[in-house]
């Protein structure tokens, strides 16, 4: 599933980052590459996407979490 | 370089303190310019240690060394060329795993380096232990742990200074190197061969094959002068084929981060935590209203703040009485009077005043930056932002101009790249200030009275379009594609505001503000006033009044009589002007003591005085010219400070006074078929 599809609270693991070489380095700049744990703490629908990751919250634009794939492993906290 | 002379180049991700560290080293032995041919900001500053005397560059805050952006190509340049006798990485202790990123993109680089922690403090009360002994034993070079904030606690920093193995100080790469070749196989044997043993320039062989697999141009560029482009293709050739390879060196990279922290670094891997504070500030319903009270509350506050410093820009214009009677009695000549008491007085006491307001303003918002609120903010309005090719970050200078647009322009500074600054100070112009409001307000509700709420939702509703127009033209040409980047950003952890660190801040950019104001204004009064000079102190002597009446045929057709045309130019003084403008021209005084005595213009006289001479349709003709005319001087000093470039700061202001006057051509044209 795509990044920006998953439930708040629930956690995942990336398993893809498409796009150019600049995204993936910007992405990768943050803390964003595969195999990361992500939660996701907020997902409004008008919102950048609020999530959890390596230590980080991070607000990511909604486009841009469309070109991340995870897989979830975890429900709910 | 001198013997006694050792620069040190802080490095460090944005929110890892770096500026703080900078004031804290160098106080107030600081100079910022630009870097040459760049619209980026340079901070230099010295300091001198047990005799010897230090060089400090702050180097623009990037996410990564990659050179992708005018702040990355300098960054790079610099290490580069080996400016820096030693480099500083800064990390943020509360937040290890990320913000050891800087470090593992630097590892390979052969320029002495120590890694130094910030927000210990921070990461102690999440209940973190860091063994930083252990650390640099692993990666070869000294960790400092410290707090950027708290100058007096920086002997870690300065006994390492001391040190006379500095050189040695660079960092361990094997295990990274390890990490790279396993994942890249047969691949990473091929790359090394075709680089030189000893690397090129201060780079290893390891850290060139990162960044040619992150596919980073600039690195090619160097490489051709280096080693040729025949062994540049080929590498570059090599590099291409290998699949997602920044995902791949980014893996490499917090796998090596991981292994350093591993054994290290004790407890603090606390889940997220949210308050019913950061809920409400981040709500779908409640975070924009939330925001917008906050900025509301914000700009009252700075005003309260401003007071002071205010008060005493207006006792020095209180001066000019007193100073030109005394030069009166001196028999000066009355030129001579009329520029210094007039003039400069008037120009020193303006840049003053409007430097209390950017104290006021940089202190409010600098808090609500340090707390960690002002990324909410920026969250909750990325949305609107994006509307305008602009993302959430921009949205402070849009809001904080309402009070005023030397606030906003200050602003522009939290945002990612040039071309996202420039333009949204281009768009934020659009914003009337406090003070034109006032205007606005007196000027329509004398001409029209009830009717005047209307002509504010015609302004409220061209300023939409104009707004949306300005967008659509200047957003193809100063934003590059890698400029649209959506919003992707960190929200900090709110903290408690560091008050020292803070106000050392504000101090800082509101002497520079004075500064660099002081010459423009200075300038500017000198010219007007030399303008509006008449021995008798008639308006119609003056050379404005020449010139005003010569062109009043051109202004008419934008419904501009000559002196609604003079106060519409001195709005670009300040917005106020307009008003002792107005009441100077109709009642036959000096041009420059109406612009002076603004605040006590006596609007009873000036509103007969005005009905009795102005027709309706220019009135609105007027109202519209000065609402959408260029912000006031200081703000375009403030715009030109913040994006570094004069060229499209005057560009920018030029479009303004182009379109203001067409605008108000239209309402006037409008406003004779309607009135």
């Amino acid at each position: 599933m795509k990044l920006i599809e998953m439930q708040e609270r629930n956690s995942a693991n990336i398993t893809g980052i498409h796009g150019t070489a600049e995204f993936q380095r910007r992405i990768t700049s943050v803390g964003l590459t595969i195999g990361s744990e992500v939660e996701m703490i907020q997902n409004d629908k008008h919102n950048p996407i609020m999530m959890y990751v390596r230590n980080t919250t991070l607000a990511m634009n909604r486009r841009d979490g469309a070109n991340i794939e995870v897989e979830e492993i975890r429900n709910g906290r | 370089m001198a013997d006694n002379q050792y620069t040190i180049a802080l490095l460090g991700q944005p929110n890892s303190g770096k500026s703080t560290l900078f004031n804290g080293l160098t106080g107030s032995r600081q100079h910022v310019g630009n870097w040459p041919g760049k619209t980026v900001e340079k901070k230099e500053g010295t300091f001198s240690y047990d005799g010897t005397n230090y060089n400090i560059v702050d180097l623009p805050g990037t996410y990564s060394l990659v050179a992708n952006s005018d702040e990355e190509i300098v960054t790079r340049d610099y290490i580069q060329n080996g400016h820096a006798d030693m480099v500083c990485i800064l990390a943020d202790a509360s937040q290890l795993e990320r913000s050891l990123f800087m470090l593992s993109d630097y590892a390979g680089i052969r320029v002495p380096a120590v890694l130094l922690l910030n927000l210990m403090d921070v990461a102690a009360e999440q209940g973190k232990k860091i063994d930083c002994k252990a650390i640099s034993e692993q990666i070869g070079i000294p960790v400092i742990p410290f707090i950027a904030s708290e100058p007096k606690k920086y002997e870690g920093f300065y006994e390492l200074l001391q040190r006379k193995d500095k050189k040695n100080w660079i960092i361990q790469v094997k295990g990274l190197e390890k990490l790279l070749r396993e994942r890249l196989g047969d691949t990473y044997p091929k790359l090394m061969e075709i680089l030189p043993d000893r690397g090129v320039l201060v780079y290893s062989r390891t850290w060139i094959i990162m960044k040619a697999l992150e596919q980073d141009k600039e690195l090619y560029r160097v490489l051709d002068g280096q080693i040729g482009a025949g062994r540049r293709q080929e590498l570059q050739q090599i590099c291409e084929g290998v699949t997602d390879g920044s995902l791949i060196t980014g893996d490499c990279k917090y796998k090596w981060i991981d292994t350093v922290l591993q054994k290290n670094v004790e407890g603090g891997k606390a889940a997220p935590v949210r308050g019913k504070f950061d809920k409400l500030a981040t709500s779908k319903i409640w975070g924009k209203p939330f925001a917008i009270v906050m900025v509301l509350l914000g700009l009252m506050v700075s005003m309260i703040a401003a007071m002071p410093i205010m008060g005493i820009g207006s006792l020095i214009g209180g001066l000019s009485t007193p100073l030109t009677s005394l030069m009166m009695k001196a028999d000066v000549a009355p030129i001579l009077i009329s520029l210094v008491s007039d003039g400069i007085v008037t120009a020193v006491s303006f840049a003053v005043m409007m430097s209390g307001f950017v104290f006021g303003i940089s202190l409010v918002f600098g808090f609500m930056e340090e707390v960690g609120y002002m990324a909410r903010i920026s969250y909750v309005f990325d949305g609107t932002m994006q509307k305008l090719g602009l993302q959430g970050k921009a949205i402070m200078p849009f809001l904080v101009s309402f009070g005023c647009n030397i606030g906003g322009g200050s602003g522009t500074r939290v945002l990612d790249s040039w071309g996202q600054r420039m333009l949204t100070i281009a768009l934020s112009w659009v914003i009337p200030c406090g003070s034109t409001w006032g205007v606005v307000g007196l000027v329509s509700a004398l001409f029209f009275g009830k009717g005047a709420v209307f002509v504010v939702l015609a302004l409220f509703l061209t300023s939409i379009l104009h707004i949306y127009v300005t967008s659509k033209i200047y957003g193809r040409k100063l934003l590059k594609e890698s400029d649209r980047s959506g919003l992707l950003m960190e929200l900090p952890p709110y903290h408690k505001p560091k008050w020292g660190s803070l106000l050392k801040y504000v101090w800082n950019r509101m002497l520079d503000v004075l500064k660099r104001a002081m010459g423009i204004i200075m300038l500017v009064s000198i010219v007007f006033c030399l303008l509006s000079f008449t021995p008798s102190g008639n308006v119609e002597g003056s050379l404005i009044y020449k010139i005003g009446s010569f062109i009043e045929p051109v202004t008419m057709f934008f419904g501009l009589r000559w002196q609604t045309f003079m106060a519409w130019l001195a709005s670009g003084m300040g917005k106020e002007a307009s008003l002792g403008v107005l009441a100077a021209l109709f009642r036959d005084a000096g041009i420059w003591t109406g612009i002076a005595n603004q605040a006590s213009v006596d609007t009873s006289i000036l509103s007969t005085a005005l009905i009795e001479t102005i027709s309706k349709a220019e009135a609105l003709a007027f109202v519209f010219a000065f609402y959408f005319n260029m912000p006031c001087l200081m703000a375009l000093g403030a715009a030109s400070q913040e994006t570094h470039s004069l060229k499209w700061t005057v560009r920018i202001a030029l479009y303004y006074i182009g379109t203001s006057l067409i605008l108000a051509c239209v309402a006037y044209h409008i406003g004779l078929l309607l009135f």
